[in-house]
């Protein structure tokens, strides 16, 4: 159910921007159809809280399992999440685990 | 799952309300006057148990956080547990010392701006807290911490968006987030009004105009999108109830995302004011793994009926009318006339 108050439509911040009339809905309908194309809201967060682009994580993995690790990291990857990761050996010569480290940055 | 999907899981944390201002529009009545603080050492047990439950990011609000004195000894710790951490200010109380002090543990600053100048006091009740505020925003820069800024839109603000899209954008700020004003707190006293939701249809084509004008500033319109929530009912947790052995599993973000922790202790889930009958525990309740296990066995199921029930009421309308506020629809239905087939404090 939508909420729309009634009030003179000079009250509104809207209508010292837009000539659209108060009433021409399907004008109106149209112009969102064409600036939805431009930009989707995909996330909505609450009042107060900054919006957050970028998580970060890390963890230590034996050598026997990074490939498999790496590959459920990048298995994150979409349209509207970038994951990237970087491993680091422990060990000399041969490592005995790897810190890897995962960043995922949503795309606005 | 939830509003701000997957990957990142906010607790907003409101450890005062004792604030530097009494802001118009401020809805949890904070200012000068108030006192009382959580105490450090229950927050961080209880950040402990909730990067357990999988919560990866931490806001700080109020109040004015800086206000709150251990706030760089909180943010240290959230960011030594592993969480993102912000904190949202109204800027004036940002000196050089304190940004010094909360540079190496912040990710990000928010910074509310209402504005133009002669409007921004207005709603701050204080003359000059827009200059203020302006002029603690070169150290910033020069700590080279990201920082934006929130406007809050009200019914009647909308042109002044512009202002303030300009000005964050000359002063190099990384983003400007629009929140719907919540009715709620001194909003409430000062009779302020919301934006409807033809209101937030032209905030809409508004955002997307700046946007093009301002294609280096990240834009974030804080509405729910109603056809991508009756695509996705997920994101506004109108999903059916799981067994419960199956939700008990799962960590808590899992489940529900963002947590609050108010002033007085409780954690709540989606916002400040939401239903205590909806309450995941309270900080000074001891390890909250075991209180998030208890609400999943005992309330998460009334909070989905809740959820489904306030998706339903939100997802019809006109097509000129594409967005709402979910955040105050859920809020107000938690503790207005809502009755759980499972009662809450029963189940």
């Amino acid at each position: 159910m939508a909420n729309v108050t009634k009030l003179k439509p000079a009250l509104r911040g809207s209508s010292k921007l837009f000539d659209l009339e108060p009433d021409d809905h399907s004008a109106l309908a149209k112009a969102l159809g064409v600036a939805r194309e431009k930009y989707e809201i995909k996330w909505w967060w609450k009042y107060g809280q900054p919006a957050i682009d970028r998580v970060t994580a890390s963890g230590l993995t034996k050598p026997g399992n990074l490939g498999s690790v790496l590959e459920q990291v990048m298995k994150l990857n979409s349209r509207e999440l970038q994951v990237t990761a970087s491993c680091f050996p422990y060990g000399i010569p041969v490592p005995d685990y790897y810190r890897v480290e995962v960043e995922a940055r949503r795309n606005f | 799952m939830g509003p701000t999907g997957d990957a990142v899981n906010v607790i907003q944390i409101h450890p005062t309300l004792r604030c530097n201002l009494r802001c118009q529009h401020c809805y949890s009545t904070s200012g000068p006057e108030r006192t009382g603080a959580l105490e450090i050492g229950a927050l961080l047990h209880f950040l402990t148990g909730a990067r357990h439950e999988g919560f990866n990011a931490v806001g700080l609000s109020g109040g004015e956080p800086l206000m709150y004195r251990p706030l760089p000894h909180l943010l240290e710790a959230a960011r030594g547990l592993g969480f993102v951490t912000t904190v949202t200010t109204n800027g004036i109380p940002l000196t050089q010392r304190w940004i010094g002090r909360l540079a190496p543990h912040v990710s990000l600053i928010a910074i509310s701006l209402d504005g133009a100048p002669e409007s921004h006091d207005r709603m701050r009740g204080q003359p000059g807290a827009f200059q203020k505020m302006r002029q603690r925003l070169a150290d910033l820069r020069a700590a080279d911490i990201a920082f934006g800024f929130i406007f809050t839109l009200t019914l009647s603000n909308l042109d002044e968006l512009g202002w303030a899209a300009q000005f964050a954008a000359d002063e190099g700020a990384c983003l400007l987030q629009i929140h719907p004003l919540e009715r709620a707190g001194r909003a409430r006293d000062f009779d302020l009004r919301p934006p409807d939701d033809l209101e937030l249809a032209y905030a809409f084509l508004e955002v997307v105009r700046l946007k093009e004008r301002h294609p280096d500033l990240t834009f974030q319109l804080d509405v729910a999108d109603r056809s991508l929530v009756a695509r996705e009912p997920c994101r506004a947790f109108a999903i059916s109830t799981p067994d419960p052995a199956a939700a008990c599993a799962l960590p808590l973000a899992a489940l529900v995302s963002p947590l609050v922790v108010q002033e007085d202790g409780y954690v709540v889930p989606v916002q400040h004011g939401f239903s205590r009958d909806f309450a995941i525990g309270h900080v000074d309740g001891g390890d909250f793994r075991t209180q998030a296990a208890r609400w999943k066995r005992d309330r998460y199921a009334a909070f989905l009926e809740l959820a489904r029930t306030v998706w339903s009421d939100i997802g019809p309308a006109p097509d000129h009318l594409p967005f709402t506020n979910w955040y105050n629809a859920i809020t107000a239905r938690s503790s207005a006339g809502f009755t759980p087939s499972v009662s809450p404090s029963s189940a």
